[in-house]
């Protein structure tokens, strides 16, 4: 590679530098004061009665989550509704 | 005695040349690094094992048949599988002491000056003999300095696929040496006093505020840089799914089966390109070479940030984190812990260096987009 190519690479590569710290600061200030928008929001519409902490909103989603209800309740709801189409075909027929 | 020439052709030892013997060595070597030095092991050992495959006269694993070379096709040359690594960092990824104190991330935007600064170095390597770096070839080696693999390998296949074999094993050795590599030019830097401060306490994170991250980075990237979205949208993928507490099932898988299945894969697709015409070429000492500078310098880099916001700001800043500054999540921010542990036995860095440490993967995902956006 000769010196010529290799001096316009560097002013290239100067370029590249310069614009690349640039740019990589800008975002990434923007992004600082989108987070303190995001704590601001956060802040003044706490949400709904869980304000303490983080973890807890997850736990309960997970144990309040209705695709696994325990053994009795399955049995339950499975009782009513076999119950109920029973009942119902027959209502109708009569 | 005709069939005994017949036979003697059939074995591998009548066709072994000098170069795929060295790169067995290599294989052998980081095999040895991955399994007694403990230097990244998830990767160096699937990559050594396939620079062993790849080596072997006459298998051809990595010839159009070979199922090297199909690995490889299909997920480095689509970008898949570096994608899909970083979706499953971005479930991994807790940004709640980044989010607590947002001004690290001026940190993790500091030491991407490493990046910036090898680019520079590599073009300036071709001053000596040998030495012919494109500025797609010079991006691609730079992005070791982001001490982020699945990064630097997205990159290199984008740009310069004929050097991601000593690409990769440069940045993930390098990876494994940060605790080598760091505390030298940390300790350099700053004095024993400014070692001791004590930083504050972290405030409390909400939920909420976990959830709207993720989607506010993408927000951002997609409007001011859609060259990085396809790294930052699937680590942002990643967190949301973590976050969001909605998709449990999910979040553990992409954190752990999905991201264990792609690493061996990507392991073995990486060591597929150490073939010895393209590994042992003089390019690869300039490779080896730069990372280290690049490391270097976005530890330097992070650090001299750190002291001048700690001059500025009104709260104590210890320099140490600004070296959590250059990814390598979360072994810079234990460096840091340690040589701070050293100085005052009381004073624990490891959470304050979480800020910056995740804040040096999202800055060296932008600094690959950019140079995505000019050189690619």
């Amino acid at each position: 590679m000769n010196s010529e190519a290799i001096s316009s690479l560097l002013l290239e590569a100067a370029t590249l530098l310069g614009m690349g710290m640039i740019f990589v600061f800008t975002f990434l200030a923007l992004l600082i004061a989108a987070i303190n928008l995001i704590a601001a929001f956060c802040r003044k519409f706490p949400g709904k009665p869980s304000p303490d902490g983080h973890s807890k909103p997850l736990k309960l989603s997970h144990s309040g989550s209705t695709d696994q209800p325990d053994g009795t309740t399955l049995a339950a709801i499975s009782a009513a509704v076999h119950q109920y189409r029973k009942q119902h075909p027959l209502n109708v027929k009569e | 005695m005709d069939k005994f020439d017949v036979l003697w052709q059939s074995t591998a030892l009548a066709h072994f040349t000098l170069g795929q013997v060295i790169m067995m060595i290599v294989g052998l070597l980081l095999l040895y690094l991955a399994i007694v030095k403990k230097f990244e092991p998830l990767l160096l050992l699937p990559i050594g094992f396939g620079a062993l495959l790849t080596n072997i006269p006459l298998a051809g694993f990595s010839e159009a048949g070979g199922i090297l070379y199909y690995i490889y096709e299909v997920g480095i040359d689509t970008g898949v599988f570096p994608l899909l690594i970083f979706m499953g960092v971005g479930a991994m990824t807790d940004f709640g002491a980044l989010i607590a104190n947002p001004r690290m991330l001026l940190l993790g935007a500091a030491a991407q000056f490493g990046i910036f600064a090898t680019l520079f170095g590599a073009i300036a390597l071709n001053w000596v003999p040998g030495f012919s770096f494109t500025l797609q070839d010079a991006s691609a080696i730079a992005i070791i300095g982001g001490a982020d693999g699945p990064t630097a390998i997205f990159l290199a296949s984008k740009l310069a696929p004929e050097l991601l074999g000593a690409i990769a094993v440069a940045a993930y050795s390098y990876m494994a040496l940060v605790p080598i590599i760091q505390p030298p030019i940390m300790k350099a830097l700053t004095t024993p006093d400014e070692r001791k401060i004590e930083m504050e306490q972290l405030r409390e994170v909400s939920q909420r505020e976990k959830i709207i991250f993720p989607i506010a980075v993408l927000l951002l990237t997609i409007l001011f840089l859609p060259a990085a979205t396809p790294l930052v949208g699937m680590f942002c993928l990643g967190n949301l799914m973590r976050e969001c507490g909605v998709v449990e099932r999910l979040n553990k898988t992409a954190q752990n089966e999905l991201i264990n299945i792609v690493t061996i894969f990507l392991g073995l697709a990486v060591g597929s390109k150490l073939s010895a015409d393209k590994f042992l070429t003089v390019e690869t000492l300039g490779i080896l070479a730069l990372g280290a500078v690049a490391f270097a310098i976005g530890t330097a880099t992070g650090v001299l940030m750190a002291k001048l916001m700690g001059r500025v700001s009104s709260s104590k800043i210890n320099p140490l984190i600004g070296a959590a500054g250059v990814s390598a999540v979360p072994m810079a921010a234990r460096v840091v812990n340690k040589v701070g542990l050293e100085a005052n036995p009381h004073n624990f860095l490891l959470m304050h260096a979480m800020g910056p440490n995740v804040a040096g993967v999202l800055g060296s995902a932008v600094a690959a987009g950019v140079l995505l956006a000019l050189v690619g």
